[in-house]
């Protein structure tokens, strides 16, 4: 049995973004859950949802739901976020975005903000969009220095970006950038993309993985609901153990379906991790 | 037996959204397909992508990219309630009324492009709001973008979802009741064949049920999956045969949107080209 607990599990709204947040808060007390990944997605925390948006208002919400927020989750996949992007007005603009939950991050008690590498030209020189790259993740961790966030680079499967997809580019873009404030967020299912394991990002930057975040997948799919992949989760939960890791582990399952009807794979997901865990 | 053309067909171009629009345009072009199903969305071309003062300016770039090709335009497909917060029945009036907005810049947009349709999407509410109500603001939102498409002249189709993507248009019935309610000729249906096979519907319903189909989506799946034509098992000929008999003249997108093409987008044209010139279906001569 793994040392993992309940009270240390996230599960993500991206997920329920066809439900509202209020529903969410409530599936996710029916799950059992007491830690929420916070998704900047829309209709619940983007910039597009108001003049301005009332983030004490949701940040009263969920703590008065008594949900903790290990990190917060820009949408970076499905917004038109981008931040390697060559066209330069996209590029600051989606600098701008971030910065809206960089900001506003202690509002929910949380000093984590997960940033995408974003998405490059695949027929543009590889060392252009790197170097885009490299300079807005300097200009959000210079911001998040000011807001005492932690910058979490988050390596994307290739299908989203080819830009930060394994363990040694994560850490090639920390170095490069060399603030003390990045870290790391470790996804399953990129890593299992990738052909590595958990492991490989605890030996290359243990001291700085700031959120492991668990999802099933088979070769063409990624972020299942546990069981419906080919991942071994009792590895993944071994390899936590190991290195004695004690942060927050996020539930992340985002298959488009997976919106209708959100918390009925939600609880197919928890049933399954439950059997593994203490 | 009656065919199709294929210079009928288009390719949309999403799957090329890793790559920029000049490469997208020269392989499909290369690819001899003379129509682009225009997907609208970063960082090709979006309300995200390009501030309000440049906008007419990318536009008619656009239109020149395309021009220099011998490429058109079927349709512009602007990316909307599927990854974008653009939705026209959000109960959120700030929400809705940029959306508003955007779409009505985006029909001025297929104007200036020279497309045949402007891709409407109904919107969507949450699945805990009132379904009742969506309705009425979708009903309200299209009513609008369907006036001011009839007074500037362009035409729009709409196609049906899935339910994840808007629990107000998740089947052909739900779409007709949309459309219905509109009641313009400036609004009429697309048939996804995807959805069509996932619901073991025949393509000859959707003659029935709508009378007036302008547009369609051809894809292969298993029956879902947004597959090139030949990566499925979708019985795509029978789909072709009878828009065939009924005389369709307008335009077919071909629309693999996959991410396992997204990393080499001009092979998948190149099959689905291949496809298409094999297809007893299709009459090939350009």
């Amino acid at each position: 049995m793994s040392n993992l607990t309940m009270d240390r599990l996230a599960i993500n709204n991206f997920t329920y973004r066809r439900y509202s947040f209020n529903y969410f808060m409530e599936s996710a007390k029916r799950l059992g859950v007491s830690q929420i990944e916070l998704s900047g997605c829309h209709p619940h925390f983007t910039i597009y949802e108001a003049e301005n948006f009332d983030v004490k208002g949701l940040a009263k919400s969920i703590k008065d739901a008594g949900f903790t927020v290990p990190a917060i989750e820009p949408e970076q996949n499905f917004l038109p976020v981008n931040i390697a992007a060559s066209n330069e007005y996209l590029r600051n603009q989606s600098i701008e975005q971030l910065k809206f939950y960089i900001q506003n991050a202690h509002e929910f008690d949380c000093d984590k903000v997960i940033v995408y590498p974003g998405k490059a030209f695949m027929n543009y020189p590889h060392s252009e969009a790197w170097k885009h790259s490299r300079e807005s993740v300097f200009k959000l961790s210079e911001y998040a220095k000011e807001h005492d966030v932690t910058i979490l680079l988050e390596g994307v499967s290739k299908f989203i970006s080819d830009l930060m997809m394994d363990a040694a580019t994560v850490k090639r873009m920390m170095d490069e950038v060399g603030n003390d404030n990045i870290g790391c967020c470790v996804n399953s299912s990129a890593a299992t993309l990738a052909g590595e394991t958990l492991e490989d990002y605890f030996v290359l930057m243990g001291d700085r993985i700031g959120i492991i975040q668990l999802s099933d997948s088979v070769e063409d799919n990624d972020q299942l609901v546990w069981g419906e992949g080919d991942q071994d989760l009792k590895k993944h939960l071994d390899t936590l153990d190991k290195y004695d890791y004690q942060g927050a582990v996020a539930l992340e399952v985002i298959m488009e379906e997976y919106a209708y009807e959100a918390e009925k794979h939600y609880r197919n997901c928890i049933s399954y991790v439950k059997k593994y865990i203490g | 037996m009656k065919k199709l053309k294929f210079s009928q067909f288009g390719i949309m171009s999403v799957n090329y959204q890793q790559y920029d629009l000049e490469y997208c345009m020269d392989s499909i072009a290369s690819n001899d397909f003379q129509y682009i199903d225009f997907w609208g969305g970063a960082t090709h071309y979006c309300a995200y992508d390009t501030p309000i003062g440049k906008r007419q300016k990318r536009v008619s770039d656009i239109r020149r990219m395309m021009d220099d090709r011998g490429l058109k335009m079927s349709v512009f497909t602007a990316e909307q309630v599927c990854l974008y917060p653009i939705n026209v029945a959000s109960s959120n009036s700030y929400v809705r009324r940029n959306a508003i907005d955007i779409v009505k810049r985006y029909i001025e947009d297929t104007k200036e492009f020279g497309a045949d349709y402007y891709f409407a999407q109904m919107g969507y509410g949450m699945f805990d709001e009132d379904y009742d109500e969506t309705c009425k603001r979708s009903v309200e939102a299209l009513q609008e973008m369907t006036e001011y498409a009839e007074k500037i002249g362009v035409k729009m189709v709409m196609e049906q979802l899935q339910m994840y993507e808007s629990n107000i248009c998740h089947n052909r019935e739900t779409l007709k009741k949309l459309i219905d309610a509109v009641d313009s000729p400036y609004l009429t249906a697309c048939v996804d064949c995807v959805a069509a096979a996932a619901a073991g519907e025949k393509i000859e319903e959707y003659y029935e049920l709508f009378g007036t189909i302008n547009h369609a989506h051809l894809a292969d799946g298993f029956p879902t999956g947004h597959l090139i034509p030949g990566d499925g098992e979708n019985p795509l000929n029978d789909y072709l045969q009878t828009f065939a008999d009924h005389d369709f003249s307008g335009s077919v997108t071909i629309e693999g949107n996959n991410q396992m093409y997204f990393d080499n987008p001009d092979a998948a044209t190149m099959k689905a080209s291949k496809w298409l010139k094999e297809c007893p279906v299709v009459e090939n001569h350009m």
